[in-house]
């Protein structure tokens, strides 16, 4: 017996998903986009973003696209596709972050270490009559 | 004070200090580095100790104690640093020997903060040093035959063998603080991990540099509260062994 929910999603009949999907991904782009304009991301963050979320797009109304890369690799349907580039994705970001907060550690000590040295303190030995 | 000299301590340490005059003028580019955190009830005793035996250039690193490590520090006539907010040990160490080589210090000793390391180990550690035997001296525990808690003994064992594997440094006590390095070797040896992995570090730095370099054998003096910290503790040695293992992936 077919999965219906698959078989309407494979057709792109799936108006539930497709909406949702078009939400979510304009309400996390406009985030993306205020981010930008407060200058707290720079253009090359909204760019990489935005190819995530054009990613989401076409997983909600060209799912076909992903059947088909799929069938490529070897992986039978196009969520699970999705998922795993999802995963990897997610993996180098996780990478990134370590690198960036071990940099930041690195830096931290910098900056303790010169307040530090900035000013040592020694108590003045009176002198003893 | 000639007391402090007698022979018995070390033949070689002796013959360079005839009289407590030349024993000063040795003396005075000697900085000890101690890192404290959290270390009130015994820093202030360590460095008392230090300097009525002789040692003046006492420089305590207080690595963002909540208690009153840095008044006990001062109280005592230490030279104090202070890291506003806790980095590590190695961080602390790094610090120190920074604020020491920019005084013209000849040899640096690191020396622990918390009544760990003996006054009578100093001379034996220092000696091939001053007389430019060597670069850097490690303490070493089993060097001197002390027993040792047989988990901690496991674990030090362990820390010797990844030495080796990771280094190919041979060593009988990987993981001691009491150290004494020339001011060439401080130059050299640049402390990057501010956690407990620096004491493995600075064994890699060694060897990288070619730095000559001798084990000599101390007594630690353990209370049950210094038990528990350190890389003894099965979770420190993990800690150590994973910043080797990603510091290895870095070069």
């Amino acid at each position: 017996m077919q999965n219906t929910l698959a078989y309407d999603y494979k057709k792109g009949e799936n108006m539930i998903v497709q909406v949702a999907a078009l939400v979510f991904v304009l309400f996390a782009w406009s985030r993306a986009l205020l981010r930008y304009r407060d200058n707290k991301i720079g253009m090359t963050g909204v760019i990489f973003w935005s190819i995530i979320w054009i990613g989401v797009l076409l997983l909600a109304f060209a799912p076909g696209l992903f059947a088909r890369f799929g069938e490529l690799v070897g992986v039978q349907r196009p969520v699970d596709v999705a998922v795993y580039t999802c995963l990897i994705v997610l993996l180098y970001l996780v990478f990134r972050l370590y690198v960036k907060q071990e940099t930041g550690e690195a830096e931290l000590t910098r900056l303790v270490r010169r307040i530090a040295l900035q000013s040592p303190k020694k108590k003045v030995e009176s002198q003893s009559k | 004070m000639s007391k402090i000299f007698d022979a018995k301590i070390c033949d070689s340490f002796s013959r360079m200090f005839l009289n407590a005059q030349n024993a000063q003028e040795c003396m005075s580019n000697i900085f000890f580095v101690i890192p404290a955190f959290n270390e009130q009830d015994r820093v202030g005793l360590v460095v008392r100790s230090l300097r009525s035996a002789g040692w003046m250039n006492v420089v305590v690193v207080d690595d963002g104690s909540k208690d009153n490590t840095s008044r006990s520090a001062l109280d005592a006539g230490a030279i104090l640093l202070q890291h506003v907010i806790n980095r590590g040990q190695g961080a602390a160490l790094q610090t120190g020997t920074e604020y020491a080589l920019s005084k013209g210090a000849d040899a640096i000793v690191h020396f622990d903060a918390d009544g760990q390391h003996r006054i009578e180990d100093i001379a034996p550690m220092l000696a091939p040093v001053e007389l430019h035997e060597v670069d850097v001296t490690f303490g070493s525990r089993f060097l001197s035959k002390q027993h040792l808690p047989f988990k901690r003994r496991i674990l030090l064992k362990g820390s010797v063998l990844v030495l080796l594997l990771f280094y190919g440094m041979r060593m009988t006590d990987a993981h001691n603080g009491f150290r004494v390095l020339s001011r060439k070797a401080a130059e050299k040896v640049r402390i990057t991990q501010d956690k407990m992995a620096h004491a493995s570090e600075i064994v890699e730095l060694v060897k990288h540099h070619g730095l000559r370099y001798k084990e000599i054998p101390v007594i630690i003096c353990y209370t049950n509260e210094t038990l528990r910290r350190g890389a003894g503790s099965f979770k420190g040695a993990c800690k150590i062994l994973w910043h080797m293992i990603t510091k290895k992936v870095k070069t």
